[in-house]
This record gives structure tokens, sequence and C-alpha cells, in this order.
């Protein structure tokens, strides 16, 4: 498979359904000269879900759901990280805001943008079946690593200990994704996508909750004794990712 | 090429009729010297697809023409009116006389 078609195949289902092959024939005949270009669009056009082509505007909610979940999903585990080692970071500082005001604050965004099964038997066993499947791995993993951390014998779990962690953070990054997979390929006849104001309201929340998160990590930076490389990293990308509401909330503006 | 102009220039080439995109990148060429990569083309196609700005027609020979909707129509004279009030200021400003 040259470059070109694997470039192509970098772009989402519903761009390459709607323009693939004019896409294809363009691409080959400009060469190599198209690869930066193609590669540049392929992450434009996963950065703005919204704009894809789309058979009704609430295929567009339901996806600008599922990107602002997915967002929100991927800050959470940011700070998560942040948090762990960090105490300037930690859930309940002494400050006018801290961490666990913006996982409350987004907790309300989240519950706005979801988009809500719909009253039938079908779309409520479905949701739970897809929702088993998918999380099932991360679930056996969690249950398995806590079932060693209550029962291992002191000196194994000493020994075991990288692999302990590992896997933790394995278990919440996938159990992360599933549930952002969960909500991104749920079919519309088992979901209701949320109305345009829910969406734009949830969303602006989330905003608001992810600027407060990179706030206070971004101040945290030089709050202690030297430069806090973990604060500064979390905070700068807290906001790269706040910046993505924003982006959300223009494309549904436009669309 | 920032996003907007890209759309710009689409929706100028598609001024005189419907167009697939080859020839909307050949349009695009006549009129600035420059073809767009095809990915900023059909980035731009898309946008202004779901901002309701061009439709597409039925296909022929594997391709999709596309056209202005009526929409398109009034966002790009705008557009073009806003530019040419622009133009000619700068060029009264050069000295130029703008027609």
């Amino acid at each position: 498979m040259s470059l070109t078609r694997v470039l192509l195949r970098l772009h989402p289902a519903p761009f390459r359904e709607r323009w693939g092959p004019e896409l294809e024939a363009d691409a080959q005949a400009a060469g190599r000269r198209s690869w930066s270009n193609l590669l540049a669009s392929a992450i434009d056009m996963w950065l703005h879900p919204v704009v894809w082509p789309a058979e009704s505007a609430s295929q567009r909610h339901h996806r600008a759901a599922a990107m602002a979940l997915a967002v929100t999903l991927t800050i959470w585990f940011i700070g998560r990280a942040a948090t762990t080692n960090d105490s300037l970071l930690s859930w309940h500082a002494h400050r006018a805001w801290n961490m666990a005001d913006c996982v409350a604050l987004m907790l309300l965004g989240v519950v706005l943008i979801l988009p809500l099964p719909r009253p039938t038997w079908n779309a409520v066993t479905t949701l739970l079946r897809k929702s088993f499947q998918a999380l099932a791995a991360p679930a056996i993993l969690g249950v398995g690593g806590l079932l060693f951390v209550r029962h291992a014998h002191p000196a194994a779990l000493s020994t075991a200990r990288l692999l302990v962690t590992a896997s933790y953070w394995l278990t919440l990054a996938l159990g992360t994704i599933q549930v952002g997979r969960i909500v991104g390929t749920i079919s519309t006849s088992v979901v209701t996508p949320p109305s345009p104001a829910r969406l734009r309201l949830g969303i602006g929340i989330l905003a608001v909750g992810g600027a407060l998160a990179s706030w206070i990590s971004l101040s945290s930076v030089m709050a202690g004794s030297g430069f806090d490389g973990v604060s500064a990293a979390a905070g700068g990308c807290l906001l790269i990712l706040t910046c993505m509401f924003i982006s959300l909330l223009r494309d549904l503006s436009h669309c | 090429m920032q996003a907007n102009d890209a759309q710009t220039l689409v929706l100028c080439a598609l001024s005189s009729g419907p167009l697939h995109g080859y020839a909307i990148n050949a349009a695009i060429e006549e009129l600035t010297g420059k073809r767009l990569g095809p990915g900023s083309l059909y980035g731009a196609l898309t946008r202004l697809e779901a901002k309701g700005l061009i439709e597409s027609l039925d296909e022929v020979e594997r391709t999709r023409p596309v056209q202005l909707t009526a929409k398109g129509r009034q966002v790009l004279e705008q557009e073009l009116r806003s530019m040419a009030r622009v133009a000619a200021k700068g060029l009264r400003g050069l000295g130029v006389n703008p027609a």
C-alpha cells in the first residue's frame, strides 16, 4: 500500500465515503507533494467531527457529544495522573478552587452532553450489552489488580510494585478509551442525542471546568520550592484540551 | 493558505456553475496561480457542505459535482463585497484609482 493510500485511510470514514475516489485521484496526481497536506487534513478532520459529512443535524450533535466526552475523559486522566504524586495539585488542597471542584463542575457538563437511551427495551439491552463488551477487559484487569494487592504476600507485592502500578494506569486508560468508544459508536437508534441548547450549555460548562483545571495546574508551577514540571506539563495539556471545547462550540454554531 | 481563504476560493470557483473537485482546483489555479492541496480542497468542501453553502448533485463518472446553494450565493456575495470595500480603500490610500 502506497503512503498516499495510507494517508487517505487516516481520514475519518464518513469523509472517505463522501470524497474518497475524487480525493484519491487528486492525491495520486499530486504525488509526494500532497503527503504533508493529507496528513494535516486528516488531523484537522479528526479534531472537527462536527463538520464530517452527516445525514442529519442530530448525527452532528451526537458526534459533538462524543468528542466533548473524549476530551473530558482525557482531561480527567491527565488530572488524575498529575494529582497522584503532586501535593500542590492534590484534590482537596486548600485554595479557592481545587481539582475536586473542577471534577464536580465537569461532571455536570458530562450529564448535560450525554446522549440518553431511548425508552425502549431493545435500546436499553443494546446499550447494556455494548457497555459490558467494551468494559469487560478493563474491569477484569482492575479487579485482578485489586485482588492481587489485597491478597498477595508483602514480599511479592514489593517485587511486583512496578507491574501493579502499570496495571493500574493501564486499567484507567483502557476504561477511559472504552467509555469514549461506547458513546462515539452507539447508534442513534439506541440513544437520543442531546438537544442543541443542552449540548452547547454542557460543552460551555466543560470548557469552564477545563480552564479552571489548567489554571490550578499552571498557578502551581512556581508555588512550591522551584519549578514544578508536573504542574507545567499538566497545565499546558489541560489548556490545549480546553481549547478543543471552544473549537467544538464554534463548529456547532457554523453547522 | 488559511482555511477561510480556501473556502472563499472554492465558493468563487463555483460561482459560474457546478464543478467537481478537480475542476474546482483547476479554476482556483487559474484565479490564483496555485492549486490547493487535496486535503485542503476536500476539507474546505466538507466544511462548506456542513454550513449549507454548497450541495451535491448526482454522481457523474465516479465524481459528484457540487454547486452553490442560495445561502452560499448570498454568503459569497457578502464576502466579495466586503473584500472589494477593503481593496478599494487600500488602493485609494496608495493613491491608486480602485477602478
